[in-house]
C-alpha cells in the first residue's frame, strides 16, 4: 500500500509540473518516434530554442493519432507536419482525431512528394521496366494497398507482370533488398530515392503527373490514359492558434534555415525540390483534396 | 581532437547511466542527448552512441547481477541463471562477465576490421529468407529451453504473441483488438510488458539478494574451459546483433541457449549470452553506416541525426566511419571493464548496504523512467491503465517462466511481416 501510495504521488507531482510550466510554442511530432518527421520536428525545436526568445514544448508521443489529438487540446500556438496517408488512415477508421481540421490559411508549407521507381545502376534497363511481358519483384513501403495498386496499374497499362513486395520497416530494408538482389526494383519517396542514389541505385520513372527533377512520368508515358499511375502524397507543415506577427516571425527563422546551405533544415532536404512556402490557400486546398483522392480508394 | 574527446567522454558517461538504472535504455537516453548531440559533427555523434551502446552492455550487467533487475532484455539470462550460482561463486560471475563483454567488444571489432573489404556484401545477410530462419532458430531454441509443460509454454507463447499483435499491423493494413483506442495503434509499450510480464515473476522466484553480501573481494582468475569458448560465442554474438529488430537480444539469446545445450553450469551460461552481447553491440552498427539500415530504434535516432548534419551512408563512408571509431571504442572498453571488474567492489560496498532497499530502488527507477517518458509523450494515463493490467497478469504468471512469452510478443510483427514477404516473393 506504501508503494502505491508513493507512486501515486509521483504521477501527480509530474502532472502539476508540467501545467505548471507554461511554454511559448508546441510542437507536435506527428510521425514514428525515430523517422523522417521526428527528426524535422526535433530539429525546428532546436533552431526555435535557440533564439533564446521561444519556450519550446516538444510532444512526442511517437503516432500520428495521438499527435492530432495533442494537436486539437492544444490552445497555444502549435507547429506540427500532416501527412495525405494519416489522413487517410484517419477518415478510413473514421476516427476525428485523426484527421486535421484543414485551414489553407494555417499551412505554411506544401511537401509533393511523388513516388520513384528506382534499381541499381547495373540493373534492368527504363524501357526493360515496361517492356510488355517483362516480370520483375517491385519492393515497396506502406500503405501496402495504396503502393500494390500502382504495380497493378503499371501492369494492367504496359502488360507487364510485375510483383509488388512489401516491406514495412522503412527506406533503409527496401534499398537493401533492391542491394542483395532480393527485389529488382524499389518505389521510393523522394528523400528515399537520393539516398539509394548515393548508394549507386538510378530512378528510372516517376508516378507524378509530369517528369520530376529529371525523372520521366509513368503517366505520361502512358498518354495521362491512367489515372491509376498517379502516385503523389504530400506533407505539409502547419502552424496554428498563432497571432499574425509572432507566425511571421517563426515562419521566417524555420524558412532562413531551410534555405541556408549546410543549416539543419537545408541538409534533409538539400537537392530535393519538392517543397513550396508560399502556395496560395486555393492550390493549398485543390491539391490537398486531390492527395487525399489518389491515396484513398486503390485503382 | 577536442570535439573527439568530449564525444567519447559523453558516450562512457551516458553509457553508464543507461546502462546502471534499469528501464533507462539507449533510445531514451539518446533522446535526453539530442540538445547536446545534435550540434556535433555526423562522426563525433556515431562515435558517442557506438561508445554509448558499448558501455551500457558492461554496466547494464553490473547491474542486474547486483539487483537482478533486468534493466534489458539482453541481460535476461543472467536473471535466470543467477538463480543457480552457488554464493561462493559470485565473484566468478563477475569477472567472467567483464572479460566475456571485452573479449567480445575486442573480437568484433577485430573482425568488423578484418570485413572492411567485403562490407559490401552484408547486404546479402538481410534477405529475407535468411533473416527468417535466423529468427525461427531463436524462437525454437528459446522454447526449448524454456521451463514448464508443453502445453504451459504453449499458451504463454501465445499469449505474447496476441499481445505483440495489439496495434495497427500494416501488413493486412488493420487495427487489431485496439478497440478504436488511439494509444493502442502503436501497441502495447514494451517496457511496461518487460517489467509486468519478465520483471515481476522473475523477482518473485528469485532468492533473498542478501546472499549478494558473500562478495568477499573481485576474483582476477576466468576458467579456461570459458575463455577458451569466448571467440565462438563472439562470432554468435556478432551475427545475432546484425539481426534487425533484436540486435544484442538475439545475440545473448542465440549464445545462451547454445551454452545450455553444453553444460550445465549457470557460470559458463552467463559469460556466453554476456560475451555475445557485446560483440553484437560493435555489428549492429554496420548496417546502420554502410546501407542506411538501422537494426534498432536508437539506431534509428542516431541515424537521423547524423543524417541531418550531412551523413549519407555508403560503403565509403561507412569504412571510414567503422576505421575512426575503433580507438574510441578500445577506450571505451577499457574504461568499461576497470568499473566492470577491479572498480566492481567499490560498487557493491554502495549496494551491500541494503540489498533489499537496492533492489526497491531500482525497481522504482524503472518504473519512474517508464511514466516519466509516458508523461513527457502525454500518455500517462494509457501507460498507466496498461501497467495496472499487465501487472496483475504478471502476478497471475509469477510462478511461470515468461521468457518464450516476452520473446514472442517482441517478434511476432518481424515474424508477421516476414512470412508476408516471402509469400510475395516466391508464391
Amino acid at each position: 500500500m506504501t508503494h502505491t501510495k508513493k507512486f501515486l504521488a509521483v504521477i501527480l507531482l509530474s502532472v502539476t509540473a508540467g501545467l505548471a510550466m507554461a511554454t511559448d510554442i508546441t510542437v507536435v511530432n506527428t510521425g514514428s518516434k525515430t523517422g523522417g518527421i521526428f527528426a524535422e520536428s526535433q530539429a525546428i525545436v532546436n533552431e526555435l530554442n535557440s533564439t533564446g526568445k521561444y519556450k519550446t514544448d516538444f510532444i512526442n508521443p511517437g503516432n500520428s493519432c495521438v499527435g492530432m489529438s495533442q494537436v486539437k487540446k492544444t490552445k497555444q500556438p502549435v507547429l506540427f507536419f500532416w501527412e495525405t496517408v494519416y489522413e487517410v488512415a484517419g477518415r478510413n477508421s473514421n476516427n476525428s482525431d485523426c484527421q486535421i481540421d484543414f485551414r489553407s490559411e494555417d499551412i505554411v508549407r506544401v511537401d509533393t512528394n511523388d513516388w520513384r521507381i528506382c534499381t541499381l545502376t547495373n540493373g534492368p534497363s527504363q524501357a526493360d521496366f515496361i517492356k510488355s511481358g517483362s516480370s520483375y519483384k517491385v519492393g515497396h513501403s506502406g500503405p501496402g494497398s495504396i503502393l500494390k495498386s500502382y504495380i497493378t496499374a503499371i501492369n494492367d497499362t504496359f502488360k507487364t507482370n510485375h510483383t509488388s513486395v512489401l516491406y514495412t520497416t522503412g527506406g533503409g530494408s527496401i534499398g537493401t533488398a533492391m542491394m542483395n538482389k532480393e527485389i529488382d526494383f524499389a518505389v521510393f519517396s523522394p528523400k528515399q530515392a537520393t539516398a539509394a542514389m548515393i548508394q549507386g541505385a538510378v530512378c528510372h520513372w516517376s508516378l507524378n503527373t509530369k517528369e520530376t527533377n529529371g525523372i520521366p512520368s509513368l503517366y505520361q508515358k502512358a498518354n495521362g490514359t491512367n489515372p491509376g499511375l498517379i502516385g503523389v502524397y504530400q506533407t505539409i507543415f502547419v502552424a496554428q492558434n498563432f497571432d499574425v506577427a509572432t507566425k511571421r516571425e517563426v515562419i521566417n527563422l524555420l524558412k532562413t534555415n531551410f534555405n541556408t546551405p549546410g543549416a539543419t533544415l537545408n541538409n534533409m532536404y538539400k537537392g530535393l525540390n519538392i517543397s513550396q512556402w508560399d502556395k496560395s490557400a486555393g492550390d493549398i486546398k485543390k491539391d490537398w483534396d486531390l492527395a487525399i483522392v489518389v491515396n484513398t480508394a486503390p485503382k | 581532437m577536442e570535439s573527439m574527446i568530449l564525444s567519447i567522454a559523453v558516450g562512457i558517461v551516458s553509457g553508464m547511466i543507461s546502462g546502471l538504472l534499469p528501464g533507462v535504455g539507449n533510445l531514451l537516453t539518446m533522446i535526453m542527448l539530442i540538445p547536446i548531440i545534435s550540434q556535433w559533427a555526423p562522426l563525433e555523434i556515431f562515435v558517442c552512441f557506438a561508445v554509448l551502446v558499448q558501455v551500457s552492455q558492461f554496466m547494464g550487467s553490473l547491474t542486474t547481477i547486483f539487483t537482478q533487475v533486468p534493466g534489458e532484455l539482453s541481460s535476461l539470462p543472467i536473471v535466470q541463471e543467477l538463480k543457480n550460482v552457488p554464493n561462493k561463486n559470485l565473484p566468478d560471475v563477475i569477472s567472467s562477465t567483464a572479460v566475456g563483454s571485452t573479449v567480445g567488444a575486442g573480437i568484433a571489432i577485430t573482425i568488423t576490421l578484418m570485413l572492411l573489404n567485403w562490407l559490401q556484401w552484408f547486404g546479402y545477410f538481410f534477405r529475407t529468407e535468411i533473416l527468417f530462419v535466423l529468427l525461427i532458430i531463436a524462437v525454437t531454441l528459446v522454447y526449448k529451453h524454456a521451463t514448464g509443460s508443453l502445453v504451459e509454454k504453449m499458451l504463454l507463447g501465445c499469449a505474447g504473441a496476441v499481445l505483440g499483435l495489439i496495434g495497427y499491423n500494416p501488413v493486412i493494413e488493420q487495427n487489431i483488438l485496439t478497440f478504436g483506442h488511439p494509444s493502442l495503434m502503436s501497441g502495447l509499450p514494451s517496457s511496461v510488458v518487460l517489467v509486468c510480464l519478465f520483471a515481476l515473476p522473475q523477482l518473485h522466484q528469485v532468492r533473498d539478494l542478501e546472499i549478494l553480501a558473500c562478495i568477499g573481494k573481485i576474483r582476477y582468475t576466468v576458467s579456461t574451459k570459458i575463455l577458451a569458448a569466448m571467440p565462438l560465442w563472439s562470432i554468435i554474438g556478432f551475427v545475432g546483433g546484425l539481426m534487425p529488430g533484436l540486435a544484442t537480444l538475439l545475440s545473448s539469446q542465440l549464445a545462451y541457449n547454445w551454452a545450455k545445450a553444453k553444460t550445465q553450469d549457470p557460470i559458463y551460461r552467463i559469460a556466453a549470452s554476456e560475451t555475445a552481447n557485446n560483440a553484437g553491440a560493435i555489428s549492429q552498427m554496420i548496417p546502420m553506416l554502410i546501407l542506411g539500415l538501422p537494426i534498432l530504434t536508437s539506431e534509428a535516432l542516431a541515424l537521423g541525426l547524423m543524417e541531418s548534419k550531412g551523413y549519407m551512408p555508403s560503403l565509403t563512408t561507412g569504412i571510414e566511419f567503422l576505421q575512426a571509431s575503433v580507438v574510441p571504442l578500445l577506450v571505451s572498453v577499457i574504461v568499461s571493464i576497470l568499473f566492470a571488474w577491479p572498480l566492481a567492489l567499490i560498487t557493491i560496498q554502495f549496494v551491500l548496504i541494503n540489498m533489499r532497499m537496492v533492489r526497491t530502488v531500482a525497481i522504482s527507477l524503472l518504473c519512474l523512467t517508464i511514466f516519466y517518458q509516458a508523461f513527457l509523450d502525454h500518455q500517462l494515463l494509457f501507460v498507466t491503465a496498461t501497467f495496472v493490467v499487465l501487472s496483475v497478469l504478471g502476478w497471475l504468471l509469477r510462478q511461470r517462466d515468461t521468457t518464450l512469452m516476452v520473446f514472442l510478443f517482441l517478434i511476432i510483427d518481424r515474424l508477421v511481416e516476414m512470412s508476408f514477404r516471402l509469400s510475395q516473393l516466391y508464391f
